[in-house]
């Protein structure tokens, strides 16, 4: 979902990202069926009890089942006055694009007209500019990671990332730009045992990325809708391309979610981060009824293997923090990478 | 992962079950639909056997590919999620399936039939097949589910992608992947699609379709002429026979049934005491239950919002691309399943409750079936506040017996035939 409309008509786009702890769902169950995967349970949840009060519309994408029917919750029971759903196909082809920007400019005209707002080629040009910003900001950030002993940790990237799905985005740049000159400096080091990557479901949890790194781990990179694949590539901003065009192309074509066809595109992008990042071992966080991620992890940690890279499967409820279970299954893994060291 | 060798003993053995069943219906003068739904089935899986030795094309699919397509291009189709619905009705050994989709590493939140799906292919109860072709229609489980079967069987494969609105643009897409799996499929065969016949194809799927509009309308009167079962054997047929004239036959004889009974005054039992809206479908492991609830509780299946062809489109055998892509926002399970709920299955679901004079509804929830369970709340409510009739929702498995036992099942229901009897 192109935030930058939203952005260039001069709103705030907010990513809803539910709580960042594991909640009862007490509210959402009552909605939402318990097979509704519990981060967009987490979503509906802090919808109902009133902590999304300041929204005054709600754009989702028709990425999976979970979301496209929290569209349909959203719209029934009448949360905000506005309310779309963009429509994305899992192909990469010339027709999908003809698809995909025919539902980008769709949301456009929808909000121009509903908030009877203009939003300009020059207004989406400035604003490509500044995501764009925070997107190469971002690509520093995590280059440094690549060294040895990088200066920032996983939990705490985790942080900025939450920061930059909430904030006005000129603000989060100001910020992003300070820590990233502050990491350049050299004079922070984190030390860890093993370089470790995160991927599957989505995950806002810094607790859940601290677990992993007080045992030992160090999370060097990601592979999550919250991380790489939500800022990883850049939105052509030459003058000679249109702007809905240029967004349409960056969206469908970035770095795949599971859901993309065919699933070897995500999983030889997955592979060259293991391989950029010098990764030891990957913690793949699937959150129940996450079908997508469910799917492809069986193919995926296969192709992680024939690597030589070890690969730890969790299956957990979104906001976990990784005390208990998950706590004493990433310290064998963490005992097992140390084994293989050993040899 | 890739399969080695192909062991087709169980499908065998549902040639066999089921030829059986036919047998035993035909002998029943009442029972004729149901015999000519069994001899189909028979008929498909024997054609699936044979595929190799004939020379043609197999080609495996999951649900909500049109068949038409490979009717019209004389290719075998076998439908993967109807082969483990048959299967776990009748073979032994179903528990295997899902053990080795588990040790291949599928979570056990993926839905039943997915795992029994690749379970089979793990084990080789299929024959392999000569190409693969599967979309999103109906859920992110259909399109995601054949990345392992490619893997398993090493074969082409083909992903047909739908949008999720019905829009021109949606319209336009989905006619162009169309035309893209066509050529696939010709590059396969090495031969060119033969419109002329495809036009026939498409005229008897457009027959299909009136047919089912017309069992619609006879459904409507009280007491009802229908057994319950029908609508899920109607539903088999659409799903893997659109385009064939023994689809239609089968439409026919259950039109014909009906139409007699409504004729006569009739109901199919003696006493009908509810009208029952069906939400979703029954376990296959306990479709025994719809003759159950008719044959002890006098209690009728009206209509199935999920699984009913809507007024409005037909389809244009001069236009077969197209019509096929109109066809899959509008007709059943794909159309309200993979579809907005507003302007779909919640609006279609009241129409029906009113249309149909149901007094309740009965939803079965299938643990697996993320998109149709998340729909359920707003489904009672607008069942309640716009028909004025309560909802059962039922939780089960729709292959995995052991979630929830067929007598748990019954005893849920007996309880809301209890709360229906007090409305009345």
């Amino acid at each position: 979902m192109p935030e930058e409309i939203i952005h260039a008509a001069g709103m705030v786009p907010i990513r809803l990202t539910g709580d960042s702890q594991e909640p009862a769902l007490e509210e959402a169950n009552a909605y939402m069926y318990i097979n509704t995967c519990s981060f967009v349970r987490s979503c509906l949840d802090l919808v109902l009890r009133n902590q999304y009060h300041f929204l005054d519309g709600f754009v989702s994408a028709a990425t999976c089942d979970c979301p496209r029917r929290l569209t349909d919750v959203w719209k029934h029971y009448d949360f905000t006055p506005f309310v779309h759903i963009v429509d994305v196909p899992r192909k990469m082809t010339k027709s999908a694009h003809d698809l995909y920007h025919n539902e980008v400019q769709g949301l456009k005209d929808r909000l121009e007209g509903f908030f009877d707002v203009e939003i300009t080629d020059e207004a989406l040009r400035q604003t490509i500019k500044v995501f764009n910003r925070t997107r190469e900001l971002l690509k520093e950030l995590y280059d440094l990671r690549k060294s040895d002993c990088p200066p920032i940790t996983g939990a705490e990237v985790l942080e900025v990332l939450n920061a930059g799905f909430k904030m006005p985005r000129e603000e989060f740049n100001g910020l992003l730009e300070r820590l990233v000159g502050e990491a350049s400096s050299g004079q922070r080091a984190v030390k860890g045992k093993f370089r470790l990557m995160i991927n599957g479901s989505p995950l806002n949890n810094p607790e859940f990325v601290k677990t992993i790194e007080d045992l030992g781990g160090l999370v060097v990179v990601d592979e999550l809708c919250t991380g790489v694949r939500h800022w990883w590539d850049l939105v052509d901003d030459s003058p000679e391309i249109d702007p809905v065009e240029a967004l349409s192309r960056r969206y469908l074509n970035n770095f795949p979610c599971p859901r993309m066809f065919p699933p070897e595109e995500r999983f030889n992008r997955a592979l060259q981060l293991v391989k950029d990042y010098r990764v030891d071992g990957v913690v793949s966080e699937v959150v129940r009824y996450c079908v997508h991620c469910a799917h492809d992890q069986p193919l995926l940690r296969r192709r992680l293997e024939i690597q030589g890279v070890p690969v730890l499967e969790l299956s957990i409820e979104y906001g976990a923090s990784g005390t208990g279970q998950i706590m004493t299954r990433v310290q064998a893994f963490l005992e097992m990478l140390e084994g293989r060291a050993r040899r | 992962m890739t399969l080695k060798v192909a062991d087709t003993t169980k499908l065998g053995e549902i040639i066999e079950v089921v030829d059986a069943v036919a047998q035993m219906q035909r002998q029943r003068h009442e029972r004729q639909p149901d015999a000519i739904n069994y001899e189909i089935v028979v008929g498909y899986f024997r054609r699936v056997q044979r595929a190799k030795e004939e020379g043609k094309l197999l080609v495996s699919h999951t649900p909500m590919i049109p068949p038409e397509i490979f009717y019209a291009m004389d290719i075998v189709p076998l439908q993967l999620e109807f082969a483990a619905t048959v299967a776990a009705q009748i073979v032994k050994g179903v528990e295997d399936c899902f053990s080795a989709a588990a040790a291949f590493g599928l979570a056990p939140e993926i839905c039943s039939a997915q795992r029994l799906i690749a379970g089979q292919a793990i084990q080789g109860w299929l024959p392999r097949p000569d190409a693969l072709v599967w979309s999103n229609q109906v859920c992110d489980n259909t399109a995601k589910g054949s990345n392992l079967l490619a893997e398993v069987y090493d074969c082409p494969r083909f992903f047909l992608d739908r949008s999720y609105q019905y829009s021109e643009r949606g319209v336009q897409y989905f006619t162009q992947q169309l035309q893209e799996l066509i050529c696939f499929l010709e590059d396969l065969t090495g031969r060119k699609m033969d419109w002329d016949r495809f036009a026939e194809v498409m005229e008897r799927s457009r027959r299909l379709q009136e047919l089912h509009r017309e069992i619609r309308e006879l459904r409507k009167a009280v007491p009802s002429p229908w057994r319950n079962l029908w609508f899920i054997h109607m539903m088999g047929t659409e799903m893997y026979m659109a385009g064939t004239a023994e689809a239609i036959a089968h439409l026919e004889a259950i039109r014909d049934a009906a139409r007699q009974k409504v004729e006569e005054g009739k109901g199919y039992v003696q006493e009908e005491k509810f009208r029952l809206l069906t939400i979703f479908v029954p376990p296959a492991c306990a479709w025994a239950l719809m003759g159950w609830m008719q044959g002890k509780h006098g209690a009728v299946c009206v209509a199935e919002p999920y699984f009913s062809y809507r007024d409005g489109e037909n389809i244009d055998p001069g236009k077969p691309l197209e019509s096929l892509a109109r066809k899959s926002f509008y007709c059943p399970i794909c159309g309200p399943m993979h579809g907005p709920a507003e302007e779909g299955i919640l609006r279609d679901a009241v129409r029906d409750a009113i249309d149909y004079r149901a007094e309740g509804a009965v939803c079965f929830a299938s643990i697996g079936c993320r998109q149709t369970d998340a729909c359920i709340r707003m489904l009672k409510d607008s069942l309640q506040e716009k028909a004025g009739i309560p909802t059962l929702v039922l939780d089960n498995d729709t292959y995995d017996p052991t979630y929830v036992p067929e007598d748990q099942l019954k005893d849920k229901l007996e309880e809301f035939f209890e709360l229906l009897e007090e409305r009345k």
